[in-house]
């Protein structure tokens, strides 16, 4: 490996905070987070651009902080994207096997692969990641490498996720205009998996949910692969929109409330308090029910759950959820979000530390730097890809980095 | 089919019973049903009615049918039995002049022979053009006698083009407003929002006749629960108890279909129309009605294959629904969803056009179908399902749905908005969900 390659970026560009983290990858293959930027987002609304010189200016704030804390340049990024626009869906790919002695090789595994990413995803959307699930020889199920196999037919299930191209091209302008390089592209939840879930937990079968800002992604990991994943353009700010239009406030007063003093987990018998704060010069005190801030957050938060527990419903996925519900995102910190989140999903709920990394405990304790830190894994995965025979989960990153090379060549 | 009859008298078929306030109808005893068109549109709506019945459609059979107006003249030409002219006193019979103040005092110098022609009645069926004077005026008086009477009162407000000009909207709209206080229902069917189904190619006769045959339909749905009998019985006491005293707007639809998957099919329609937002406004309804009607090879599966997705759409709303067999209607199924909207929820912002929904579907398949009534025209072609009508994500937001809105979406008022399942999910959910805050 070469030794700027040791380096790595993740950028998340969210919609209240850009954060970046530095990682070095250390000689035995760990990751280790040597520096953090964070820069108050301006410019992101619902996880999307809407003020591209304001987003640009963010941008660089966070990477300079991250540059300081780090002692390096930052020079290539690894980019998440979000948005409400973005789907997924999953997909079969189908092929014939060819070779005479209908032995699997490496080809017919990207023919399938190709296969199955070949979809019909409306004109304006773009695939962004194709995640393969599992092969089948031959109809026989459940086969993680079909490498050496022999069948005639070979089939692939992939998890396609795919987006607007051109709201997905304003993150990457941005970050274009800094200016910086962008290695890779990913789905925000997936990043964020990458960084919360151990291969145990995708085992079992994990739910994450990222509560960002502006958006709730959310990514469904089960026997090992993903299973699904979504977006939802609701996020904390939503909360802080509810509190102020309900008591009447304004939203940095509203989001204070909800930082400082609200709770997710309202009932009917919680004991009602008075927060009261004081206001400019001349206006007297204003006092707020501490039960009313509680029931705005939680009705809020409980349908947000609410939604993603439907969904996982409809695509019968709960019964396969072992490990528990993971949340991350800055939304983890919503007070009783636990205790909620218990009551919505009757399982077991973590509130996120991520893992896999090492670092000063301040970057790994924050649920905000999930993605971005899942970003650093990704861009590994990619990377080794092409220097070390592959395994399973080598072959997955180098899946990933060609379906991204794929995309980066469609943006430019 | 039905012999001419004397207004107010009682019908061969059903005992009269001597009215009390707020009146039930007994055991045994005959729903009775009575459309009354009013004014100029409301006349011919009822009269293309009347006279798909005398053609021999079995279309409301046993439902009475009254025109009412203030014109003599365009009463006289109406084929209808029962006609009522209105304040001759203060019009000479030459009709309101597109003022609603005449139309109502019309009405309200006659309340005494109105009163006797509604006597008796269980549910009254409001129908007429509103903007101009007769229909806007005379609406809300009638409902009101009908409603003093005890009767069940549902309004088909018809709303005038946006090109009869700024006035008319606003005397229509104030007229809705006028009648839903007195009606328990009120479904406006937007002219415009109608006749953009259409299509330029449909002339006038043919669109008028849509607009009645929509009237018509939904009136039958009606009838239909109440007078055949059921599968899974739905008496008027729950059409009450669900439509009743709610004051709210109505959405209404309805779809038919045959073949193998019929049930699938007819709901399908039903929600594609696009008259009805992909389902968006059964979303925030409070209460709805599902009827199906359904030949004697009706099976329980079709039921729930029907009623299933409605429910599954108003999540929120107190559901009945009554599945009525007709022989006619072997291998085919109709639904017809009425559903309230509770009114209050207006001010939440939306115009009541928007959210007030009408609409029908009669679809091909393979077989031309057979009309329910001969004024059902087929609209097939500018119907034709848009696929993401039919999908659970919702319509293409539409900018006037942000409009008009005193309570809001706070700072996401200027984005687009998160739609899901047809709510906004920017609005917040406090507010969607109705909780009340105490300050």
């Amino acid at each position: 490996m070469l030794a700027k390659d040791q380096i790595l970026v993740g950028l998340e560009v969210g919609t209240t905070k850009v954060c970046a983290v530095v990682g070095e990858v250390t000689e035995d293959g760990n990751l280790m987070i040597i520096g953090v930027g964070q820069a108050q987002a301006k410019g992101v609304r619902k996880g999307e651009i809407i003020d591209v010189d304001a987003a640009v200016q963010s941008i660089s704030a966070a990477v300079a902080e991250a540059e300081d804390n780090a002692g390096v340049e930052i020079h290539n990024v690894n980019v998440a994207v979000t948005g409400g626009h973005i789907r997924s869906f999953n997909n079969r790919g189908t092929v014939a096997v060819t070779n005479d002695e209908r032995e699997i090789g490496e080809t017919d595994v990207q023919n399938v692969m190709n296969n199955a990413k070949a979809v019909s995803i409306p004109m304006e959307h773009v695939v962004v990641h194709a995640i393969r699930q599992h092969f089948f020889v031959d109809g026989h199920d459940g086969i993680t490498n079909p490498v050496g196999m022999t069948g005639t037919k070979l089939e692939a299930d992939v998890h396609v996720i795919h987006g607007v191209r051109s709201r997905l091209q304003n993150t990457i302008r941005c970050v274009k205009r800094v200016p910086l390089d962008i290695q890779n592209i990913a789905v925000g939840s997936f990043a964020s998996a990458l960084s919360v879930l151990t291969t145990e937990h995708q085992q079992l079968g994990a739910v994450v949910i990222d509560m960002g800002g502006g958006t709730t992604d959310y990514i469904v990991y089960a026997a090992g692969t993903v299973q699904h994943s979504g977006v939802l353009a609701v996020g904390g700010d939503h909360v802080t929109n509810d509190i102020a239009i309900g008591l009447t406030l304004p939203a940095n007063r509203a989001e204070h409330l909800k930082v400082e003093h609200g709770s997710v987990d309202w009932s009917e018998d919680m004991p009602d308090g008075v927060i009261s704060f004081k206001r400019e010069v001349g206006l007297p005190d204003r006092q707020v029910s501490r039960g009313q801030l509680c029931r705005i957050m939680h009705l809020r938060i409980e349908e947000t759950l609410s939604l993603i527990k439907k969904d996982l419903q409809k695509e019968k996925l709960l019964d396969f959820i072992g490990a528990g519900i993971f949340i991350t995102g800055g939304g983890a910190r919503l007070q009783g979000l636990e205790a909620l989140a218990g009551k919505v999903f009757g399982l077991p709920v973590h509130i996120c530390h991520n893992s896999n990394v090492g670092g000063p405990t301040s970057a790994i304790e924050s649920p905000e730097y999930s993605t971005a830190i899942g970003l650093l894994r990704y861009a590994m995965y990619s990377q080794r890809d092409h220097h070390t025979p592959p395994t399973p989960m080598r072959r997955l990153g180098k899946a990933f980095h060609e379906i991204v090379a794929k995309v980066r060549a469609l943006f430019m | 089919m039905p012999t001419p009859r004397k207004k107010a008298s009682p019908p061969a078929t059903k005992s009269l019973k001597p009215e009390v306030v707020d009146r039930k109808p007994e055991a045994g005893q005959q729903i009775r049903l009575k459309l009354v068109g009013i004014g100029g549109a409301g006349g011919n709506t009822v009269s293309h009615i009347a006279a798909a019945r005398t053609a021999g459609q079995s279309i409301l059979a046993g439902v009475e049918i009254v025109a009412l107006n203030t014109d003599v003249q365009a009463l006289d030409a109406l084929p209808v039995t029962d006609k009522i002219t209105i304040g001759v006193t203060l019009t000479h019979g030459l009709g309101a002049g597109g003022d609603m103040e005449v139309g109502a005092r019309a009405a309200q110098a006659d309340a005494e022979r109105i009163q006797a022609a509604l006597q008796g009645t269980d549910v009254v069926f409001i129908t007429a053009g509103f903007g101009g004077g007769t229909g806007t005026g005379a609406s809300a008086i009638v409902a009101r006698l009908a409603k003093e009477q005890g009767a069940l009162v549902l309004v088909f407000a018809a709303l005038p083009f946006a090109f009869e000009g700024e006035r008319r909207q606003q005397q229509a709209l104030a007229g809705l407003d006028q009648v839903r206080q007195h009606a328990d229902a009120v479904i406006s069917i937007p002219n415009d929002k109608l006749f953009k189904v259409m299509g330029d190619a449909a002339t006038a006769v043919e669109a008028f006749q849509r607009c009645d045959a929509i009237i018509g339909s939904g009136v039958q749905a009606l009838w239909q629960l109440v007078s055949r009998r059921g599968l899974i019985n739905l008496d008027f006491a729950d059409i009450r108890a669900t439509l009743g005293g709610r004051h709210a707007d109505g959405l209404f639809s309805h779809g038919e279909a045959d073949g193998q998957n019929k049930a699938r099919d007819a709901v399908k329609r039903l929600l594609e129309n696009p008259l009805i937002d992909g389902g968006d406004a059964l979303a925030r309804s409070e209460a709805v009605l599902v009827s199906i009607l359904g030949g004697p090879d009706l099976t329980l599966a079709d039921v729930q294959r029907t009623v299933e997705p409605v429910t599954r759409l108003a999540r929120r709303a107190r559901v009945v629904m009554g599945a009525a067999i007709d022989e006619s209607y072997r291998g085919r199924i109709a639904v017809t969803v009425i559903a309230a909207t509770p009114a209050a929820a207006r001010k939440f912002g939306q115009l009541p056009a928007q959210r007030l929904a009408i609409g029908r579907t009669t679809i091909p398949l393979g077989v031309p179908p057979k009309p329910v009534g001969a004024t059902t025209p087929a609209i097939t072609a500018a119907t034709e399902p848009r696929p993401e009508t039919a999908e659970k994500k919702p319509a293409k937001p539409k900018q006037e749905q942000l409009g008009l809105g005193d309570i809001s979406r706070g700072r996401f008022d200027k984005g687009e908005p998160t739609l899901y399942d047809g709510e906004d999910l920017d609005v917040p959910t406090f507010i969607r969900r109705g909780v009340v805050l105490k300050r």
